[in-house]
């Protein structure tokens, strides 16, 4: 009987030890960032463009974000304490010759609790996005929802040379 | 002279006579066999054992014997066979017993660190010593600020409530030691609040604080349990449970799902345990329904 009760509470404490197993790792973004892809017109597919170069208006010293990479995506913080944000995306052109463009998001921002590995972060809401057209044909908003999953937004599509 | 030869002639005539009537008497299969004497043969009158009856036992139930008596004997043996398997294990009545336990397992786990806690009592009932109905009523609560995270989760007390069933797989023996699998069905509704929510944006140079106030939950699911129940003293036991389960609908709040689900435990978790201490009422503790007691039933066994 004692050997029994003995070996039942063994048994339960290694069960309990066995749920414990919990690395307590985020598989996703620790922040809400929305995810920006380049295309070129008329294609949807995802393309590497070079000499791009990305810089928030109004960041702190006018840092930039992204200098002179070839890159074919970018997450773009928004300002969790505007409701709008702007960025200005650049491209070093073949003959040394800088276009750029403005980028326009208008957002709402609420709390969103992602999970107990993630924490807690703000959510954007994208009502609208507008650009100017030197170089960017059109901009397509794919997912307004923007939370820690990782999802691609925006799609920025570039004229043809 | 003559004489002598005569005498030899007759004994050589007797001795052919003699072994003609012996060749003529001995059987057939004396040339196969020829060494056997035929004075060793025996024969074995064979009984056939079909068509006897054999007569019943004592205490035999008067259906069985009649029966016997009527030639029916293949009937009469099954019945007899299923007399002896009743004899063989107790059959408890309808309201075998009923009992109340408290699982504190969470308790116990938040005063050693953990976040959260799930307290619960359950009232059972045993029928058959077999099928077990449950009700379970329990409060459940959070309150969690992780170092390397940033927030603070706080879950109010709020109740819920796991209506089920066990099968006892051991209703052959005493009631008093149970191994048994069942199915809850449970449901909540719950407050929470995430305070202290720091957001930095590096880039930006935004530091923000903010928080989820007064968020509302509600959640049902399903669990797979599988336990034991063993007798410690008089009419307490302990038992052990390993739980199961998964989620089965739950509102979707626009700040995101509820890190704690009271009656569940955490939203990452499939496994929950349980530690249960049991009281057996006395009701109907050892009271044998009085069919099943001619069947050699409770009150036999105890």
């Amino acid at each position: 009987m004692m050997r029994k009760c003995v070996s039942l509470m063994c048994l339960w404490a290694v069960l309990m030890l066995l749920t414990a197993c919990n690395d307590g790792s985020c598989y996703d973004n620790g922040n809400s960032l929305p995810l920006m892809r380049f295309y070129m017109k008329g294609s949807n597919t995802n393309v590497t463009v070079s000499g791009v170069s990305l810089r928030g208006v109004g960041a702190p010293g006018d840092s930039v974000y992204v200098s002179n990479q070839a890159i074919s995506e970018a997450y773009l913080p928004l300002r969790a304490t505007k409701t709008s944000t702007q960025w200005v995306i650049s491209v070093n052109t073949n003959v040394n010759v800088v276009v750029s463009d403005t980028l326009t998001i208008d957002y709402t921002s609420s709390p969103y609790f992602a999970s107990a590995e993630c924490g807690a972060m703000y959510k954007f809401n994208i009502n609208g996005v507008a650009a100017t057209h030197n170089i960017i044909d059109s901009i397509a908003l794919v997912q307004p929802v923007v939370t820690n999953v990782n999802v691609e937004s925006l799609r920025v599509y570039f004229k043809k040379n | 002279m003559m004489r002598t030869i005569f005498r030899y002639i007759l004994v050589l005539l007797a001795a052919v006579a003699c072994f003609t009537a012996q060749a003529q008497d001995a059987p057939k299969d004396s040339l196969v066999t020829p060494s056997r004497p035929s004075s060793q043969r025996r024969i074995t009158p064979v009984t056939p054992k079909t068509n006897v009856v054999l007569p019943p036992g004592k205490d035999v139930d008067e259906t069985v014997l009649e029966q016997f008596l009527t030639g029916d004997t293949l009937k009469a043996r099954e019945e007899a066979r299923k007399d002896s398997v009743r004899k063989a294990y107790t059959h408890y009545p309808k309201l075998t017993e009923s009992y109340v336990a408290c699982n504190f397992a969470d308790l116990v786990m938040f005063v050693g660190g953990q976040d959260y806690f799930n307290l619960d009592f359950s009232f059972t009932v045993n029928m058959w010593n077999r099928i077990q109905p449950v009700a379970e009523l329990g409060v459940g609560y959070a309150h969690s600020t992780p170092d390397d995270r940033n927030y603070t989760y706080k879950g109010h007390f709020a109740p819920y409530m796991k209506l089920g069933c066990n099968y006892n797989f051991m209703f052959k023996n005493s009631p008093d030691y149970q191994a048994f699998v069942g199915l809850r069905l449970g449901g909540s509704v719950f407050k929470y609040d995430i305070t202290d929510i720091q957001c930095n944006n590096s880039y930006w140079g935004e530091e923000t604080t903010t928080a989820i106030k007064g968020e509302w939950g509600r959640a049902m699911w399903g669990e797979l349990v599988a336990g034991l129940k063993v007798k410690i003293h008089r009419a307490w036991a302990l038992g052990w449970q390993v739980k199961f389960h998964k989620m089965l609908g739950q509102n979707h709040p626009e700040s995101g799902q509820p890190w704690f689900v009271p009656g569940y435990g955490t939203r990452n978790g499939s496994l929950a345990f349980a530690f249960n201490v049991y009281y057996t009422f006395p009701t109907f503790l050892k009271t044998p329904m009085p069919a099943e007691a001619e069947k050699g039933s409770i009150a036999d066994v105890k």
